[in-house]
């Protein structure tokens, strides 16, 4: 009896050790080929969500800066020289409005973003504010990696996973993670309605952080790096921060302007 | 040779060890926050280092209370009354200034490989932290409040979620919006790779009509910390205003309607005071309609931080910029111009 107890006691160490094991935490997408990202989303993120315009930055988002008002964004001075040149009457003119909702600019003007699968691999962030649409796809398939610069460009997502202590890959515990997207093949854009340009080399990388606050708020953080060769001088990093809405009520779509509460 | 009668035993010391050894291992394996984290957004760094335009509470739901106490803010001369001069700045301060924090574990006195707190330290006037991870409780609202409160957390996957409780009553912006003593944050620091993103809500029932969430990034340096010149506690606090000595001295005050700091972000960029003094409401894109009803565009440009992006610090070292052609509408672009007067370098 007692060497049945003993060897008991030694398998359950023995699977408690391999648990462990198992438990450190990994840094990597997809544990399956079989898996799809839907599957395999640590947290949901599909419904509508508000931007929070808070104290950093309200000045540069809610209204346009005026000419000359590039603070915070780290340009060269071939920036600065395109941004002195530039005309928003002229680009509405030309009907280049939605230069200004390109990839890299999206997520920081004020707006409502609904979030939803387009299918398995595929996440679909649609904006009212400019009427956008970005796709992050999970496995791309060669020709969507190279398809042509377009104004949202190809973004390629993977989920940067966490399983906490204990938690085997199929034990239905809790999972963590963020959200790791890269961007690339954008067409030319404005960082800023007055004109603080990007260029079709710019790439970007961001991280979404999904949040629940105690108080059963839900809350998104970006963090966007961007490098420019032409026209930054240093990586451009940025935050945005979003609050999740119980349904769709504000989402108001509105075509690409340049022209509101222009300083 | 180990006797059969006593193999059971000794694969039972064998399996505890391991499972000892990995569980140790395990510890060691949570997200690890330490080191030198340095703000990821240089310029904007520089520019929040200076504290917000006078005047400019834009985007930070203060209720009326609130308000009232932000309108009489006295950015000339708040820091150098008696009382305030070695006051540190808040907790909830975390992510205003070009300096870094600090970041390193606490061991179980026992086993050193157990964290059981991660400590946050900056520059001279921020308080230093201890987040405690060890399942403790929070103290009695009634408990000493600090400047840097008192912090629990627990691991959300890569997010230290942090409550903090028992603040003192201070600032929770460089150019002084109110934040009373019982004021709560949510605090997440959440690590990706070599950055670090701190997501912070601040609940305040007294200052605040709704949480004011704000969030900031950090870079891990290698480089040695650029901060910790002597601590608050080396702080003396001394007579520096004049007339506070006269026989008939007046205590600093600064009324609401002879506030100049109100003023400021009319003049500069053409924001109604009333607008400027915050609101919850101007968190969210629907405000900018209410905005365009209230908003003049301004006569003058360039104002403060035109230069930033040259990385001038101050207007008035920055060279002229070229002549270009006004856009449509907009009124014409003029050169830099320093700092305003009361902005803290």
């Amino acid at each position: 009896m007692n060497r049945v107890v003993g060897f008991a006691a030694i398998a359950v160490l023995w699977a408690a050790s391999a648990s462990l094991l198992w438990a450190q935490p990994v840094d990597r997408s997809g544990q399956s080929q079989a898996a799809s990202a839907e599957t395999q989303a640590p947290v949901d993120l599909t419904g509508y969500w508000v931007s929070i315009v808070g104290s950093n930055g309200w000045l540069f988002r809610m209204v346009v800066p005026q000419r000359g008002q590039y603070a915070g964004i780290p340009i060269n001075g071939r920036a600065r020289a395109f941004a002195d040149a530039w005309s928003a009457a002229a680009d509405e003119a030309a009907h280049k409005q939605c230069e200004a909702y390109g990839a890299a600019a999206i997520m920081q003007i004020p707006e409502r973003l609904h979030v939803s699968w387009q299918d398995p691999q595929t996440l679909q962030i649609q904006t009212d504010a400019g009427m956008q649409s970005r796709l992050l796809r999970f496995q791309p398939t060669q020709a969507q990696r190279m398809a042509a610069p377009s104004r949202q460009g190809n973004s390629v997502a993977q989920w940067m996973l966490y399983r906490p202590g204990g938690a085997g890959r199929d034990s239905g515990a809790p999972r963590y993670g963020w959200l790791q997207v890269i961007t690339t093949h954008m067409l030319p854009g404005l960082l800023r309605k007055n004109g603080v340009p990007y260029s079709a080399q710019a790439s970007m990388t961001e991280s979404w952080q999904y949040i629940s606050v105690p108080d059963g708020e839900q809350l998104l953080t970006l963090t966007t790096t961007l490098t420019d060769p032409v026209y930054l001088a240093a990586p451009y990093l940025f935050n945005s921060v979003f609050q999740k809405q119980r349904d769709d009520s504000g989402w108001m779509p509105s075509p690409c302007s340049l022209e509101e509460l222009s300083q | 040779m180990i006797p059969r009668t006593k193999l059971p035993a000794a694969l039972l010391a064998n399996s505890l060890g391991l499972a000892l050894l990995l569980y140790a291992g395990r510890a060691r394996a949570q997200v690890d926050l330490s080191g030198n984290w340095q703000p990821a957004e240089p310029p904007f760094a520089q520019l929040i280092a200076t504290g917000p335009p006078p005047g400019d509470f834009l985007g930070i739901p203060l209720n009326r209370e609130g308000r009232a106490l932000a309108a009489s803010a006295n950015p000339d001369g708040t820091l150098e009354e008696l009382g305030h001069q070695c006051q540190e700045w808040l907790t909830t301060f975390f992510g205003g200034g070009v300096f870094g924090v600090e970041i390193r574990p606490i061991g179980d006195r026992l086993n050193g490989a157990h964290i059981v707190a991660w400590h946050l330290s900056g520059v001279t006037d921020r308080p230093e932290q201890t987040i405690w991870i060890d399942g403790r409780s929070p103290p009695s609202s009634s408990a000493l409040h600090t400047w840097g409160g008192f912090a629990i957390g627990h691991w959300e996957g890569n997010t230290l979620a942090v409550s903090i409780s028992n603040i003192s009553d201070g600032w929770m912006t460089h150019n002084f919006a109110p934040e009373s003593d019982q004021a709560t944050v949510d605090m997440f620091l959440s690590r990706q790779n070599n950055l670090l993103v701190v997501t912070y809500i601040i609940h305040d029932p007294i200052y605040l009509s709704a949480p004011f969430i704000r969030a900031d990034t950090y870079r891990l340096s290698e480089a040695s910390p650029s901060y910790g010149i002597g601590t608050v506690n080396d702080c003396l606090p001394a007579e520096s205003l004049p007339g506070l000595n006269d026989r008939n001295r007046a205590a600093p005050a600064m009324l609401p309607a002879n506030n100049p700091a109100l003023n400021f972000m009319m003049n500069h960029y053409g924001i109604p005071s009333q607008i400027a003094l915050g609101g919850a409401e101007q968190m969210y894109p629907d405000f900018q309609r209410q905005l365009g009803r209230l908003y003049r565009v301004p006569k003058g440009y360039c104002v403060q931080y035109c230069c930033f992006a040259q990385g001038a610090f101050r207007g008035d070292q920055c060279p002229a910029p070229a002549p270009a052609t006004p856009p449509a509408g907009a009124a014409a672009s003029a050169g830099g111009e320093g700092l305003p007067a009361g902005t803290r370098p």
